[in-house]
């Protein structure tokens, strides 16, 4: 194990494979779907890890994320680069990124890709969000095209059993969307 | 047949206030790359906000950088001048229950032929949200890495160091 402290060598048991997927969800319905919902999350990893490829029947690329199904104590920041300029936002009351390709004006079939990361889901600290999200949409107007960088944090101590990925309002994932859910144990 | 990747190889968590280093020592070459998953904050209020690396115990103007951040609604890019330390992390709060999260990619960690490339990607809550590249600028394997506290500080309880290892075949 590694040394606290005082500099020693090393003892080390053996390695361990992880990365395990835990969930899949995927939009069939060409009317599309209100949320990506991860619910029932076993407690048994140390971390999360959220890959998702998302479109939406609106124009937004705004993805939220909400644990346990609330939206209290969150906390966001959000650095991105968008069309040709640079800019960072700070916000209370929501976490959020730039990781859906919108309706317009988009290409069609085009579809966002967010990985989000999510440490000591289960422990009784804070929990800590960081995710990166691209929506590149192949359109010739570069508008809602963005690179972001979200780090965003629920200030509660209770563990994590549920994480749903939505647009807000009535917004709707479009058909084919969909995300992965992974847990991650450390040794 | 894949082969298992994404290995667990080591962790390590702070059990007191009192830890100003954890070492990562006897790393096996048989990876690819490394990720390194650290959840940190310091014991007491730093003069400094960095977590900081060094490769095989190097201490030399071996390691730079160029790096993005946002806080708040401003956001701007900088690079710096060859330092002594690798400058990942972030470690500026001593709020109760809160860390900050960084997650270390170290590229061809044990590539005799290049330099070390990492990439690196933290947020502190109270402060800032980051992405950057660093370089090592040695063709040496690593096989030990240490993580430091902010200057002269130490780790507060609770703060937990995962090491994992990722084959490429």
């Amino acid at each position: 194990m590694p040394i606290l402290g005082t500099i020693a060598s090393s003892r080390r048991s053996a390695a361990v494979a992880t990365y395990d997927l835990i969930s899949t969800i995927t939009v069939t319905d060409a009317a599309g779907q209100l949320e990506l919902d991860f619910t029932s999350i076993p407690s048994t990893y140390t971390d999360l890890v959220i890959k998702s490829s998302t479109r939406a029947l609106v124009d937004t690329v705004t993805v939220y994320v909400k644990f346990n199904n609330t939206t209290s104590n969150l906390s966001n920041f959000n650095f991105f680069g968008a069309s040709g300029s640079v800019g960072s936002e700070a916000l209370s009351g929501s976490l959020y990124g730039y990781g859906s390709v919108a309706k317009s004006p988009a290409t069609a079939n085009t579809f966002a890709n967010a990985t989000y990361y999510v440490m000591n889901y289960a422990g009784s600290t804070f929990k800590m969000l960081q995710s990166e999200n691209t929506n590149e949409n192949d359109a010739t107007t570069a508008t809602q095209q963005h690179m972001s960088l979200q780090g965003g944090m629920w200030a509660d101590t209770t563990a994590i059993n549920r994480i749903t990925l939505y647009l807000g309002g009535t917004s709707k994932f479009a058909q084919h969307s969909s995300a992965r859910l992974y847990g991650i144990l450390k040794k | 047949m894949p082969a298992a990747t994404y290995i667990a190889i080591d962790s390590a968590t702070t059990t007191n206030a009192t830890t100003p280093n954890i070492t990562f020592s006897s790393i096996p070459a048989t990876y690819t790359d490394l990720v390194l998953v650290c959840s940190t904050k310091p014991a007491a209020t730093p003069t400094s906000y960095g977590v900081f690396a060094r490769f095989n115990n190097d201490s030399g103007s071996s390691y730079t950088r160029t790096f993005y951040y946002g806080w708040s609604s401003y956001g701007t890019q900088s690079s710096g001048a060859y330092s002594t330390r690798l400058e990942f992390g972030n470690g500026g709060t001593t709020t109760a229950n809160q860390y900050s999260i960084s997650i270390l990619d170290i590229m061809n960690y044990a590539n005799s032929g290049v330099f070390k490339t990492c990439i690196d990607r933290t947020t502190e809550m109270t402060d800032v949200t980051s992405g950057q590249v660093l370089v090592w600028s040695s063709t040496s394997a690593i096989n030990r890495v240490d993580v430091f506290a902010t200057d002269s500080g130490n780790f507060a309880s609770g703060c937990t160091f995962s090491l994992y290892g990722i084959k490429a075949e």
